[in-house]
């Protein structure tokens, strides 16, 4: 009797111990976390789900988006660095990644994470008001020389992304990118709406956020900072057709893993990420968003990551955002 | 729960606000913005002015109370382990839970909490795992929200 | 008119019917749970409309979000556990009736005044949302500002232990908004060096621990634990209700409107509208001494005006494509999944859409009744569980849900804190509502008072030179001033008689 139930321990405990090695066989056997370091309701999270209903289907096994929110992406992605390297938990990760370490707010940075697929990147955009005398990317430009301190723009939290991308596009016109003030605002869509109301004179985002009220008749895009017009308003030029600036700049999300992944697992995930980014059900989710679709597999998506880095950690010491 | 007399609420109320303004003032200024500081600052003032008040209300009126009333049930060791139990319970779970899993800090939690509220031990047993079982069913299966299975991870479903 | 039929055919199909019933039945199982927030239940059904046409997939969220937000209102009449945050405002006047043995009459009155003003919303939005819309456009953060100030404000009416110790705990609420890296400035304030803590307190952990574990608390060291509900038999929830209509249609009508008006505005949504008008309706009540012990007044009129806030809130998303509320958020994306793309000419292209979207509104409102009956006739049977078993198990639901909004254990121990100072504050007379308030308003007033700050390069003129930032402003002015006013032309009245 005793030795029977300490029998049942013993194996128990052997199916602890050996539970890692039997799980890279027949990976996965459970259900795996999908971490979004973004709030249920975003663009992120929409991404993510979609995502998730697609893997779900390749891998037999629930996949489960868990938003883990605060921080500016901080606590998501620490979640998602700090898991157990076992395939069960991956991520949506962000361009914050490349940002928040140099602002000294995580130790984690893009080489914390196995990548496993860039999935998407969305060009930041230039808007101002409709009725604005700025019909163009020059006139905006040169009225921000002529009145330095004078026009207020916004898109994000104080070092965000669109932050960013905006002074990097004023530091390459060689005009001082503190002479445009930045407002925080919570969301794209907050800044949009302040632009709208008259609050501030620029918004730098993307066009799918900008899109309803540019189509609304309220919101013009002067340019876009990117190789090529977006699909979504091919009217809009680049940056470099419209002021000579060769400045590109946007946010990407990818699917990502802790580090030390096994090979075969890191594959496995890999080309699930693949086959659900090549359905049809997300290419048509993507593009009725107007979010741009984009892939690297893990390798270059591991460049991407380091590259982006040293841009972003450059461009944040010049402008004073680093800390 | 202790009762304090205004005097003394009066006086907490102010050392909250000094200990925020204190902290407050380390905050870095930001050039051209009114900084991370003020609107704590306006917080911690408001609530020293408050505190001032309430202590100078009490002044008002005469002396009935003791300065710190005990509450009664510390006298009942019952009620002093549930509160035990619930305090300890949730800190330990905020504390473990990853590690351990849901299950057993969940039917710990409330098993225990039942048996100290007299109910019969078998049936609080039997109720606590029923009711870790339908939550954990609700809402790991149902609204997919990620309860950690901790020590259980290789059953997992 | 064409638009019109062919719109009732979309809404009138089994399928459809089915989705609406199902995700009737969704929304008012996820908003009685305390800790789970409509926006949730809306989040959790977006993979599920992926798979569906437009119609059904908008009239999945439009049911959801309406029936959770009414369903939040019962376990916090029942058991002061508000199940969303926007029943929070009046979650203890609600409780105090049930106390006094009327929770039928207000789970009656929050159900048929939820629908009221569900309706009137509805209404609203069907009539003049593009008008509107372009009025909430004109909201910059100087007009946010005076809002948020006008709320606060309102904060210190409602507060029943008097003025002074409802200001006390407002304080500790915007002092406890402050935590976080989520302010203009982006510095980590108060975070002791947690990163849990750099995206500040979370609401719902705060909430349920204020609420809730305070209760359990007060329950567990009872001598003689009170019966938490003084009646065990239920008698028709719909009794009374055709008096209450007639006796206060006044206070419905206000808190309607001024439901669908905050809705509409894109910073603000039903959470804030419920605390407004409760406030409101204290101060022009004719018996405001009856507030906080169990007075239905009140509850009438928030209750119809957080429901109105909903149908306010898709006012700018169906206009603007922005968002009135993080429900609307998520509804947005599904609009352009479904290439029912927001903007002016959604009422333009394929008009019977969007027609067939408004009778699902109405239809949404309208099931709510019978679905609403239903749920509180199966959510009374908890009252029927032993006190002594019940606690426990609304702890084990308490703990979960504050995990739940953010899949983090450090939220178990944030609602435990705020368990021990909810007690503490209401063993020495401090309310706990307003420190909800603080804590909800504290991000918006000083997001909208810096960000107004640097855009004006410091000058405080601007606070008062757009129009409707003006009005605002006077109205605040006003407000403070009131009692002295009073007093001084009470004052000037009998000196002339």
């Amino acid at each position: 009797m005793i030795r029977g139930l300490l029998f049942r321990v013993v194996a128990v405990l052997m199916c602890l111990v050996c539970a890692p090695a039997v799980a890279q066989n027949d990976f996965p056997n459970r259900p795996v976390k999908l971490v979004v370091p973004w709030g249920a309701g975003g663009g992120t999270d929409a991404v993510a789900r979609m995502l998730a209903a697609l893997l779900e289907k390749d891998l037999g096994k629930p996949v489960n988006v868990v938003n883990v929110t605060g921080g500016s992406g901080v606590m998501g992605h620490q979640t998602i660095a700090t898991a157990p390297p076992d395939g069960y938990t991956i991520g949506l990760i962000t361009t914050e990644i490349v940002m928040i370490h140099h602002q000294g707010l995580t130790k984690f940075n893009g080489s914390s994470f196995t990548p496993l697929g860039l999935i998407n990147v969305d060009p930041a955009a230039v808007q101002v008001r409709a009725d604005s005398p700025y019909k163009s990317l020059n006139d905006l430009l040169a009225a921000i020389k002529a009145n330095p301190g004078k026009l207020k723009a916004s898109g994000t939290a104080r070092g965000g992304s669109w932050h960013l991308s905006l002074y990097g596009l004023l530091k390459d016109a060689r005009i001082d990118p503190t002479t445009v003030p930045w407002v925080p605002s919570v969301s794209n869509n907050a800044a949009l709406l302040d632009l709208v109301a008259g609050g501030i004179d620029i918004v730098s985002g993307s066009h799918p956020e900008a899109r309803p009220l540019i189509e609304a008749g309220k919101v013009r895009s002067l340019a876009i900072m990117d190789a090529q017009p977006s699909k979504l308003f091919p009217a809009v030029p680049t940056v470099k057709a419209a002021s000579g600036s060769g400045w590109i700049s946007g946010v990407w999300r990818g699917v990502a893993a802790p580090k030390g992944l096994p090979k075969a697992i890191e594959e496995r995930l890999a080309t699930a990420t693949r086959k659900a980014w090549d359905s049809a059900e997300f290419r048509q989710f993507m593009e009725s968003r107007g979010f741009g679709l984009n892939w690297k597999g893990p390798k270059e998506f591991a460049e991407f990551l380091a590259k982006s880095d040293t841009e972003a950690g450059a461009l944040m010491k010049a402008t004073g955002l680093a800390r | 729960m202790v009762r304090l007399d205004d005097f003394l609420s009066g006086a907490l109320t102010i050392a909250v606000g000094v200990s925020v303004a204190i902290a407050a003032r380390s905050f870095p200024e930001v050039p051209g913005e009114p900084g991370p500081a003020l609107f704590p600052l306006l917080a911690a003032g408001g609530l020293i002015v408050c505190g001032i008040a309430l202590i100078l209300a009490r002044l008002r009126t005469t002396v009935t109370e003791a300065w710190i009333e005990r509450p009664e049930w510390v006298a009942r060791p019952r009620a002093v382990a549930a509160v035990v139990w619930i305090i300890a319970g949730l800190g330990l779970s905020s504390a473990f839970m990853e590690s351990v899993g849901f299950f057993p800090c969940a039917i710990l939690l409330v098993t225990g909490l039942l048996a100290l509220l007299r109910v019969r031990l078998w049936i609080a047993a039997v109720v606590g795992v029923a009711a870790a079982g339908i939550v954990h069913a609700i809402f790991y299966s149902g609204l997919r929200v990620a309860l950690p299975w901790g020590l259980l991870e290789p059953f997992a479903w | 008119m064409d638009a019109l039929t062919t719109a009732f055919g979309l809404v009138f199909d089994p399928y459809v019917l089915a989705v609406i019933l199902g995700a009737g039945l969704f929304g008012l199982f996820v908003g009685a749970i305390p800790g789970l927030t409509a926006t949730m239940a809306t989040a959790l059904l977006v993979p599920v409309t992926f798979f569906m046409p437009p119609v059904p997939a908008v009239a999945a969220i439009v049911t959801a979000t309406a029936m959770a937000i009414f369903s939040g209102d019962i376990p916090g009449a029942l058991m002061r556990i508000p199940g969303t945050p926007a029943s929070a405002a009046y979650a203890d006047e609600a409780y105090a009736m049930t106390r006094k043995g009327q929770a039928e009459l207000v789970l009656g009155a929050g159900l048929v005044f939820s629908v009221i003003g569900g309706l009137i919303g509805t209404t609203i939005l069907v009539i003049a949302a593009p008008s509107l819309a372009e009025i909430a456009l004109k909201f910059s953060s100087f007009e946010y500002f005076w809002l948020v100030l006008l709320g606060l404000t309102c904060a210190i009416f409602i507060s029943a232990g008097g003025a002074l110790r409802g200001f006390v705990s407002l304080l500790l609420g915007l002092v406890i908004a402050t935590v976080g890296m989520e302010n203009p400035a982006a510095f980590p304030r108060f975070t002791f060096d947690r990163p849990e803590l750099t995206g500040g307190v979370t609401l719902i952990p705060m909430l349920v621990g204020l609420f809730a574990v305070s209760e359990i608390f007060r329950f567990v060291v009872a001598e003689a634990p009170p019966i938490m509900v003084a009646q065990e038999r239920f008698g028709s929830i719909f009794r009374g209700q055709g008096k209450l209509i007639r006796q206060y249609p006044m206070q419905t009508l206000r808190g309607s409107l001024l439901g669908t008006a905050v809705g509409a505005l894109p910073g603000a949504g039903a959470d804030i509208a419920a605390w407004i008008s409760y406030a409101i309706s204290k101060k022009l009540s004719k018996t405001p001494e009856k507030f906080g012990t169990g007075h239905v007044e009140g509850v009438i009129e928030s209750g119809a005006a957080n429901n109105s806030a909903l149908s306010g809130a898709w006012i700018p998303a169906l206009v603007f494509g922005i968002p009135g509320d993080s429900i609307t958020a998520i509804a947005i994306g599904v609009l352009y999944l479904k290439n029912m793309n927001p903007g002016p000419t959604i009422f333009l292209e394929n008009p019977q859409n969007i027609y067939a979207v408004f009778i699902v509104f109405f239809l949404a409102q309208l099931l709510m009744l019978p679905l609403g009956w239903f749920a509180i006739k199966t959510y009374k049977q908890v009252l029927k569980v032993p006190r002594n078993v019940l606690m426990p198990l609304i702890l084990l639901f308490c703990m979960v849900g504050a995990f739940a909004i953010n899949n983090s254990v450090f939220d178990i121990g944030v609602m435990l804190a705020f368990g021990l100072l909810g007690w503490f504050l209401e063993a020495n007379r401090f309310p706990v509502a307003p420190v909800i308030l603080g804590a909800v308003l504290g991000h918006m007033l000083e997001d909208n008072f810096i960000n107004s700050m640097i855009k004006a390069d410091g000058q405080w003129g601007a606070f008062f030179d757009r129009p409707i930032a003006g009005g605002l402003a006077a109205a605040t002015f006003l407000l403070w001033t009131a009692p002295l006013l009073l007093r001084l032309w009470r004052r000037a009245r009998g000196a002339a008689a």
